[in-house]
């Protein structure tokens, strides 16, 4: 299934979401107010725009999300990749070292994962 | 309407040549502060919002009398009737040094409107820059046209807050004022009374310190308040082209002095940071917005440029602008002296709806609204018209209209209470009312005169409101109104001129001599108590006679 595109702001809020789901509405809007500055009307206007593109369900005034939060960042580094490095992942992974070194940490896991995969 | 758009016209002109000079000012003052430049911005906008200008002789404003008589003239005869005779005593507006305090002030005689004209804008109409420019037939429809323009800038402003607001709803905040979203493109201020700072997102943390930075002098300077101060009165000033000009370079002195404001404590590598950023931000197109006070709106290059060059302003430089800043302020913000008044009279924006000549003021008292009307006033000899009012040069300041350098009406050496009295009721009349001097002839003995003034009063019409006449009291459409029976005497001129209807003769006029008339005068014994006869004066004596005709 297409993930719907998420903007900028509404990730920021489905971080939150994410964190506390399922939370009531008001509550979050409190959160949202907290961390993000927003009005409560605008986090409502986001949660309905939001379950109007099948991201967030409202039920009875509790929130949750319909989508993972993997679920997203995969589907923006699928975009990512496809738009910047023209699908290729490994020119992907490669510009990515580039800039950073991969600490003992994050080869073994990246390893494990390349194995994982393979099994599969 | 029409009026209301008169008295910004009027405004607007005055307003025209402080601009013109500021832009010229602004090429020398390059290295002073920036926010004095500024301060002389709000001199305009305050010239622009004030109803109520002191006049000194210091005023540097071309006087809009002697503007619009020049352009009166080629409107002479618009709207047809009253023969005119337009005598334009050009002075010279006041001295532009500055010094001559006593100035000339113009007198300018207008071209007569039409006696029976339109209500409203038909006061003195010389004295009105804008309805010398303007033919007042074209003022309603001009009314109309500004009046458009108005609504449509403050809709543009509108559309523009309500679109903002909606793009930056779900921006996220990251500091106390300042949000970030991924909606914006250039950093900007949002907000009336809670004003925001946003930038957009993708801006590295080194860019945004200088930003933030730079937007953070905006708010302290309240430059969102004025800015919307300026598109206000660029709303209602729209057809003024200088006002477009003098918005665009005042939102770009308004960048230039938060950048300077930024960088004043900044070192070499700071600032280039800051050109950078500058760089990085910047938009090319300026575009004319009341909200936004976007970071790479004008004229990036200039700034950039301000910026590297940046060196502190010397003491004296500054002292300097703040002075020349002094000095516009009394020569543009004050109004020329006009004839009649002494300087430091606080006059009225002239104007508006309703002000009928001096009809609206009352009396002789009222050397304001009369030395208004007085300079520009309705001049109209021939025919109509009070005589020759305030004609000939006036010496500005101070300038008395009891001096005898005032030909006309001024009947000297008669009684000072009655006959000026009836003599500024004449003043005073209403456009609708003939002008001139007027009265029942008691007595004649060949060379002195003794008249009972009288006025005649058309009504209906404003005099006759003025008096409480009503058509009861006036069948056949007139009255002659005499408030009094006191009598003066007067003499005649040797050279007088007598013309009289032939009662014999289907009152046809018939010019006499002064023989004939006291001949005239006893054989119509009783029945010339009531007939009204006009008579001009010049330096206290007749000059004419004119026997006016009674249906």
């Amino acid at each position: 299934m297409e993930t719907p595109k998420i903007f900028e702001s509404e990730y920021r809020f489905c971080l939150i979401l994410w964190e506390h789901e399922p939370i009531k509405s008001a509550e979050l809007a409190k959160l949202c107010n907290e961390r993000l500055g927003w009005s409560r009307t605008t986090t409502y206007t986001v949660i309905r725009r939001l379950s109007e593109r099948g991201v967030v369900k409202n039920e009875k005034s509790i929130v949750t999300s319909l989508i993972s939060k993997d679920e997203v960042q995969a589907a923006e580094i699928d975009e990512l990749v496809a738009k910047t490095f023209e699908g290729s992942l490994p020119a992907f992974i490669a510009a990515f070292t580039k800039k950073r070194n991969l600490s003992k940490n994050e080869v073994s896991e990246i390893r494990q994962m390349l194995d994982r995969w393979e099994e599969e | 309407m029409g009026t209301v758009f008169l008295q910004i016209l009027n405004r607007s002109l005055a307003a025209g040549w402080l601009i013109a000079v500021i832009l010229l000012l602004r090429i020398p003052m390059r290295k002073a502060p920036r926010w004095v430049v500024c301060l002389l911005w709000a001199l305009v906008a305050v010239r622009l919002c004030c109803p109520v200008s002191i006049q000194s002789g210091l005023s540097v404003i071309p006087d809009p009398e002697s503007f619009s008589d020049a352009v009166a003239q080629r409107f002479s005869g618009n709207g047809g009737g009253a023969e005119e005779d337009i005598s334009v005593t050009a002075g010279s507006p006041a001295d532009p040094a500055g010094g001559d305090g006593a100035g000339s002030a113009v007198n300018g005689i207008s071209a007569g409107w039409p006696a029976g004209g339109e209500a409203g804008v038909r006061n003195a109409a010389g004295q009105q820059s804008g309805a010398g420019i303007l033919p007042e037939r074209w003022l309603p429809a001009a009314g109309i046209i500004w009046a458009a323009g108005v609504i449509l800038m403050l809709a543009h402003a509108v559309r523009g807050y309500l679109g903002t607001r909606a793009k930056v709803r779900t921006a996220v905040r990251i500091r106390r004022s300042v949000y970030v979203s991924e909606f914006v493109d250039t950093p900007f201020i949002f907000g009336l009374f809670r004003p925001r700072i946003f930038i957009p997102l993708c801006m590295s943390e080194e860019m945004q310190e200088p930003v933030i930075a730079h937007e953070r002098a905006h708010l302290a300077r309240r430059d969102y308040l004025w800015k919307l101060t300026g598109y206000g009165l660029l709303a209602i000033y729209w057809f003024h082209p200088l006002c477009w000009v003098a918005y665009f370079f005042f939102e770009r002195d308004i960048e230039l002095a938060c950048d300077e404001m930024v960088i004043r404590a900044y070192d070499v590598d700071q600032k280039k940071r800051y050109a950078e950023a500058l760089l990085a931000c910047s938009q090319g197109y300026h575009t004319i917005a009341a909200c936004p006070l976007a970071f790479g709106e004008s004229s990036v290059k200039e700034r950039i440029r301000a910026v590297m060059h940046y060196k502190k302003p010397a003491f004296w430089v500054s002292v300097t602008a703040v002075a020349v800043c002094a000095a516009v302020c009394v020569c543009f913000l004050t109004d020329p002296v006009k004839q009649g008044e002494p300087a430091g009279t606080i006059s009225q924006d002239p104007g508006g709806a309703g002000n009928q000549g001096a009809g609206g003021e009352t009396g002789a008292g009222a050397q304001g609204a009369a030395g208004e009307t007085g300079a520009g006033a309705q001049g109209v000899a021939g025919t109509s018209g009070a005589g020759n009012r305030g004609a000939g040069g006036e010496t500005g300041a101070g300038a008395d209209r009891e001096s005898g350098s005032v030909s006309g009406r001024r009947e000297e050496g008669s009684p000072a209470g009655q006959a000026e009295g009836s003599a500024d009721g004449q003043a005073e009349a209403g456009p609708d009312a003939a002008q001139m001097p007027m009265g029942y002839i008691r007595e004649f003995d060949g060379s002195v005169l003794s008249v009972d003034a009288v006025e005649w009063v058309t009504v209906p019409g404003s005099r006759a409101e003025e008096l409480g006449l009503t058509e009861d009291d006036a069948p056949g459409g007139f009255t002659v109104y005499n408030p009094d029976e006191q009598e003066t005497q007067i003499m005649l001129s040797d050279d007088c001129r007598i013309t009289i209807l032939d009662w014999q003769d289907s009152y046809q006029p018939r010019e006499i001599s002064a023989e004939e008339f006291e001949q005239v005068l006893s054989e119509r014994g009783e029945q010339n108590r009531l007939i009204p006869y006009e008579y001009d004066l010049e330096g206290g004596r007749i000059v004419a006679i004119r026997e006016h005709y009674v249906p």
